[in-house]
């Protein structure tokens, strides 16, 4: 399509969205500073996250012996491999959730690297769970919501500000639990190609927020497999998995 | 890092912040989430600065990771159900005046890669070439992209278009 702004449509939409944004102010409470702050934070949170990841990775190794690793990973660094990081995760789920391997969704669907900012969790990531010839998704978030302003509307998950959202989020509950509110609800898909979603969130008393999404997956070129006729955690086993305190930084 | 950069990246984040906010909320269309846009964009800086030691254009660093943030929370389902961060996508509707209201509500409609290339074009002043290379598309996808933004625009705001 032939695209053609001449010097004075181009100043008038410049002069449109320039009305668009006077008179709004960014909201108060951040500074400069607080960038520095996060990123100094997540830097040291990074480091503590991959040595705890190491530190598990190599006692998981050790106690369960080489076995656990296919035939040539010999070399492959412990604490780096995704095999092993699924294999330590998986040990947190019930025995017959299915094969669980470490993916990035992002990286599938979208074919770039996932955006790490702001997890600050050990097991964050994508997983899939292939079982009954489908695949599912669980992805697990840790964030620190503590300094940020939005805190409150993670304090009620079940009634979102964003009506939208709160439209969406079905059966949601809510529990306090030791340490923080426990909420779960579900997404009910109406589009064939993806399916249904169940999402728990942890909000801990020191503003940590630990979310755990499962998916029953989606369809189409990229899919690495059909959709899980159900989610691949159900209810019970999602808030059991929300509980562990190995998610937690 | 040297206390040289170190002091750059202090100044860009301190000088640059207010110019992304509004670039942010152009896309967004919402003050909170063009601030938490913002926040992520300068903190992905500062972790990109010091990993690397130096950045050599850290005003284009900033920009394509603030619209690759953006774009990459519109994405698939998956995406939008995160249970943190509320993203609404309307606009808000108690600040500003008409026309800007107006101008706010019909990028609200436009796809997020729509809205991106508006932006960086008209209010960001990229070239075509600068745009294509920033979104990671070709420069007649940014073109097509352009001339339907600006078709939504002057649907809506006809009278403000000459």
């Amino acid at each position: 399509m032939k695209e053609s702004t001449g010097p004075d449509e181009r100043e008038s939409v410049r002069e449109l969205l320039g009305r668009a944004v006077a008179d709004v102010r960014p909201p108060a409470g951040r500074d400069s500073g607080s960038v520095f702050t996060t990123a100094a934070r997540i830097r040291r949170r990074r480091r503590t996250a991959t040595t705890g990841v190491v530190v598990g990775a190599i006692a998981v190794s050790a106690a369960l012996g080489s076995g656990v690793l296919r035939a040539g990973d010999e070399k492959t660094p412990v604490a780096a491999s995704p095999t092993v990081r699924a294999t330590v995760f998986q040990d947190l789920l019930p025995k017959d959730v299915g094969k669980v391997t470490k993916i990035s969704l992002s990286k599938i669907l979208t074919g770039k690297e996932p955006d790490t900012s702001t997890a600050i969790g050990p097991y964050d990531g994508d997983y899939a769970v292939a079982r009954d010839g489908g695949v599912g998704y669980l992805q697990v978030q840790v964030i620190d919501v503590a300094t940020q302003r939005k805190y409150k509307s993670y304090a009620t998950p079940c009634n979102p500000p964003d009506e939208k959202k709160a439209a969406v989020r079905e059966r949601c509950t809510d529990e306090t639990v030791d340490g923080g509110l426990l909420s779960i609800w579900q997404f009910t898909s109406t589009n064939r190609s993806d399916g249904s979603m169940l999402s728990a969130q942890l909000l801990s008393n020191d503003g940590t927020v630990l979310t755990v999404q499962a998916w029953e997956g989606y369809s189409g070129q990229k899919a690495l497999g059909p959709l899980l006729k159900n989610f691949p955690l159900n209810r019970k086993q999602l808030r059991e998995l929300v509980l562990r305190k190995e998610l937690l930084p | 890092m040297t206390r040289g950069a170190e002091a750059a990246l202090h100044a860009f984040v301190e000088g640059r912040r207010s110019a992304l906010f509004r670039s942010a909320y152009l896309l967004c269309g919402n003050p909170d989430e063009a601030e938490d846009l913002v926040q992520t964009a300068l903190v992905k800086v500062v972790l990109g600065a010091r990993r690397h030691g130096r950045l050599d254009n850290l005003d284009a660093y900033a920009r394509k990771t603030l619209v690759n943030t953006f774009i990459a929370g519109r994405r698939r389902f998956w995406r939008r159900e995160q249970p943190y961060g509320e993203v609404p996508d309307v606009p808000d509707r108690q600040t500003d005046s008409d026309t800007g209201l107006m101008v706010r509500a019909a990028l609200g409609r436009l796809a997020p890669r729509q809205r991106a290339v508006l932006v960086l074009r008209y209010w960001e002043d990229l070239s075509v070439a600068a745009t294509a290379e920033l979104l990671g598309m070709r420069e007649s996808t940014v073109k097509s992209h352009t001339a339907r933004g600006l078709a939504a625009l002057k649907a809506v705001v006809r009278e403000e278009l000459v």
